[in-house]
């Protein structure tokens, strides 16, 4: 279990771009300035494939994770010795993460094509 | 689903067979967008290089292919193609072309080259099932093979026409350690041999093969430390390690650096660890245990200096190479950006985004860790491999976009072994415990089958037949639907990702106005025929290294430099040339001997991928090599902006590179309202926009001014700035006056009399 702990945690970083992150060193959260000169900060970088922001990434590998651990419970269900109320709140938390982290990555994607 | 077993084991090869038949047409089909939507044709750059060896090969012959000398590429140093290649891909579709010509079935080598991929994909599909059948079962199995037809990640580097070792170097890989597994759980040597043949197959394939003889010794020392060491695993390993070691020196372009080079030096120390701890396990069953102990301490400590001898004496004779710098690059990250611009220049080279992972990967993304969960939960030898070949390739993939490649089999592997084992919970009906197995078993292949439409009809009948037992089955068939509605999203993606983003050529452009009717630009071909066509059968073509394979390839015309970046200094002099004024440049274009210089110019069309977008690497490789002549700095503004505008540094306004671009593009005008010399890519109006060229003149520039060529003029031909006859120093002379005398003409005879009118001749 602990072996799994430290597997998924690297996972999370890996796919959030830490190595990008220490590559190339973009700034956490960027920032553009709307019609009224304000500046804004902008959590994705727009339609750059190529490119992210510390935080995006660290968003979205939250996701992928999350999604992983709603299939990891979906799996602790078949315990013979859960009862039947608590197996199917299981479920229904398993399958929400699920659904919310794949929706949601969905969404990100969709923001960052061009 | 009929109970009696015989019966059983009939459906369930059937099912196997149609699923994996089904994952290869499927893979096959999809890899196809190119191929229809333009034609068959080979895509990109390095494929043009494999494309014209194996043309080469087939065409003269395989021994006068690895004696091949190319003195087109790299002028004038050449190449020695035969022992710088992986000749794998070119033997393969080489042996293909064969087969079918002597069956009298007239294939064009060029056809074979464009469909390899896809083909070996299937097949990649099916070593990918026999593996995570080895790891797991056979639905995990299907499950896998039909992820890995379809997924985009390895779709990227395998649609029709990229003709490149990754596209069956991946089915190498995958078949390599299916035998390992197998030769691990078996333990026979006959399985050994066959890994290490198919490690000869990868070494000759793709550059890549470093990672199966690190990864193996890997899994053979961890299995040591979890002390898991077995008489299987000694045979298995020290079998496949010989027999791989000397095959893999066989190949001329690896050579002796499996011996040599520090990359491979893992598997030679995990080799003498393992028959050491094979020679101590003997012993402790002939020794006694107190004359073991003190043998152990003594062998030990022997052990440890001889080998810390070895290694110091082997460096310091400088035996042993150290890294190479695309290995290094690996390790420390920052070091290719620092050291190396020509590794870091390339932008598959990149570091991974997020975006990559979920692009490439998609749904699968997210069970990969799951399936890990269940390898780590039950583990044993083999799934020790895939844990580790999980997590290293997690991390590569995290270095660079182009290892991706090698995390997607695992993913899917992964994957598919998460997802059976969802389904086989979900799917059970748990009052009847006699027909899980079977049940569980066979709706887990048509369910993955689902985007070609093939389970669902027996997916409904499952359904209600589940809903007869209350609320919990209720959840459950609520929740394989989701799960199903899930892989239909992943093939849709799959699908969208292949068309949209993995199948263009890059050699034909197309582009789509407002009413969805395509325009084809066929510019770079229009201009490579162009070159092939009217320059000399020698003319020397300089342009930067991405065009050099396709200048050798479709123009069939001398490079300088091309994309098998092996000389630093000689692609620095390009780069010299490139970012250098025009006088300048002139004097190492005649050293070089060059003839035509070829620039990519997207300013009209908005092409971004053009020179000037890739100017400031070429800037920076010059840097490296010639730090006095060339600095990065000049080529920004104050503010340290990079920009063709009138703010543009002038350095950057005078460089070759800009004049070659933009030469006489201050008078095109691209749109009534818009000003003249407006450069689309960039969204700017040039800043230097009348200037003439004095060493160079234009000799041709295609339809949408994406190529543009150049021909540098000759000492000969060269029109020096005119000077009025009164402001030159040097006077000429008005009247010719021959330095030969009259005895000194040619012809003449010594002695001749010489006859003088009215004069008698004297005699001498």
């Amino acid at each position: 279990m602990v072996m799994f702990a430290l597997v998924l945690l690297s996972y999370f970083l890996v796919t959030g771009g830490i190595i990008y992150d220490v590559i190339i060193e973009p700034p956490s959260v960027g920032s553009t300035t709307d019609e009224h000169g304000h500046s804004r900060p902008v959590a994705f970088m727009p339609y750059r494939v190529n490119g992210q922001y510390i935080m995006e990434g660290l968003a979205s590998s939250f996701l992928f994770t999350l999604g992983g651990l709603g299939f990891v419970i979906l799996d602790q269900t078949h315990n013979p010795t859960t009862p039947k109320l608590n197996r199917i709140l299981l479920i229904a938390v398993g399958f929400i993460c699920i659904v919310v982290s794949f929706i949601t990555c969905w969404i990100f994607m969709r923001m960052k094509l061009p | 689903m009929r109970k009696n077993s015989s019966s059983y084991s009939g459906w369930k090869s059937l099912i196997t067979f149609t699923v994996l038949l089904l994952a290869w047409v499927s893979g096959f089909a999809s890899r196809l967008f190119a191929v229809i939507r333009f034609e068959s044709i080979i895509h990109e750059f390095d494929p043009w290089f494999n494309y014209r060896a194996t043309a080469y090969m087939v065409e003269h012959g395989f021994y006068n292919f690895l004696n091949w000398f190319d003195e087109r590429a790299w002028y004038p140093l050449g190449r020695i193609v035969g022992g710088t290649v992986y000749p794998g891909l070119m033997i393969t579709s080489g042996s293909i072309h064969y087969i079918l010509h002597m069956l009298n079935i007239p294939v064009h080598i060029r056809d074979i080259c464009v469909f390899l991929a896809p083909i070996f994909s299937g097949l990649t599909a099916i070593s990918t099932y026999l593996l995570t059948k080895e790891l797991w079962n056979g639905g995990a199995g299907l499950f896998a093979a039909c992820f890995i037809a379809i997924v985009p990640g390895y779709i990227s580097r395998s649609v029709a026409g990229s003709y490149d070792n990754e596209g069956i170097a991946i089915f190498a890989l995958q078949i390599t350690y299916y035998l390992w597994v197998k030769s691990v759980k078996t333990g026979s040597i006959f399985w050994s041999c066959i890994t290490a043949l198919s490690y000869f197959y990868m070494v000759s394939a793709w550059g890549g093969y470093v990672f199966i003889i690190n990864l193996i010794p890997l899994h053979v020392f961890v299995l040591l430390l979890m002390g898991r060491y077995s008489c299987r695993l000694f045979t298995s390993y020290t079998t496949f390690y010989i027999l791989g070691l000397l095959f893999s020196m066989q190949i001329p372009f690896v050579g002796f650096q499996p011996i040599r080079t520090s990359e491979h030096m893992a598997a030679s120390g995990v080799f003498a660890l393992l028959i050491a701890i094979g020679i101590l396990k003997h012993l402790q069953s002939v020794l006694s245990r107190s004359e073991f102990k003190y043998f152990f301490i003594f062998a030990s400590l022997a052990a440890a200096a001889s080998v810390f001898l070895v290694v110091v004496i082997l460096t310091y004779a400088g035996i042993i190479a150290p890294w190479s710098g695309r290995f290094y690059s690996l390790w420390d990250t920052g070091y290719a950006k620092i050291h190396i611009p020509i590794i870091a220049s390339v932008s598959e080279h990149q570091p991974t985004t997020w975006f990559s992972f979920f692009f490439d990967l998609h749904i699968l993304v997210t069970t990969f860790p799951v399936g890990l969960w269940y390898c780590i939960k039950n583990i044993n030898d083999e799934r020790v491999f895939v844990v580790l070949y999980a997590l290293s390739a997690v991390y590569f993939a995290g270095v660079m976009v182009r290892l991706m490649l090698t995390l997607t089999p695992v993913v899917c592997i992964l994957s598919g072994i998460a997802f059976s084992r969802l389904l086989e919970i979900f799917l059970k009906e748990e009052d009847n415990p006699a027909a899980t197995d079977s049940d569980s078993d066979q709706e887990a292949t048509p369910s993955r089958g689902l985007y070609d439409k093939a389970g669902k009809l027996r997916k409904m009948r499952h359904e209600q037949l589940k809903e007869s037992e209350g609320l919990g089955s209720n959840v459950r068939s609520f929740v394989i639907v989701g799960t199903l509605a899930m892989l239909l999203m992943f093939a849709v993606h799959c699908t969208w990702v292949t068309s949209n983003a993995y199948s263009s050529p890059s050699i034909v452009l197309a582009s789509y106005s407002q009413d969805g009717s395509r325009q084809i630009l066929d510019d770079f071909r229009e201009a490579y025929y162009w070159l092939s066509q009217n320059t000399d059968n020698n003319a020397r073509v300089m342009s930067w290294w991405d065009y050099g394979y396709q200048i050798a390839g479709m123009a069939n015309r001398t490079t300088l430099v091309d994309n098998n970046t092996w000389n630093n200094s000689h692609i620095a002099l390009v780069g010299k040339a490139m970012s250098s004024t025009e006088s300048k440049a002139y004097e190492i274009m005649k050293t070089l001997d060059v003839d035509y210089v070829l620039v990519i110019f997207g300013g009209v069309i908005g092409y971004s991928g053009d020179d000037i977008n890739k100017f400031l690497w070429m800037v920076r490789i010059a840097e490296g090599e010639h730090p006095k002549d060339i600095r990065e700095s000049d080529y920004f503004t104050d503010r340290g902006e990079f920009r063709v505008d009138a703010e543009g540094s002038p350095t950057l306004l005078n460089c070759l590179m800009y004049k070659l671009s933009y030469y006489r593009f201050g008078e095109l005008q691209l749109d009534y309202r818009g000003p003249a010399g407006y450069d689309r890519t960039r969204n700017v109006v040039i800043g230097n926009k009348n200037f003439d060229l004095t060493y160079l003149e234009e000799a041709y520039t295609t339809e949408h001014w994406l190529v543009r060529i150049y021909r540098v003029k000759k000492d000969t031909d060269f029109n020096r700035p005119r000077i009025p006859l009164s402001e030159r120093k040097m006077k000429r002379s008005s009247m010719y006056i021959s330095k030969k005398t009259s005895k000194r003409k040619k012809g003449s005879i010594k002695g001749k009399p010489v006859v003088v009118k009215g004069k008698k001749p004297v005699k001498s």
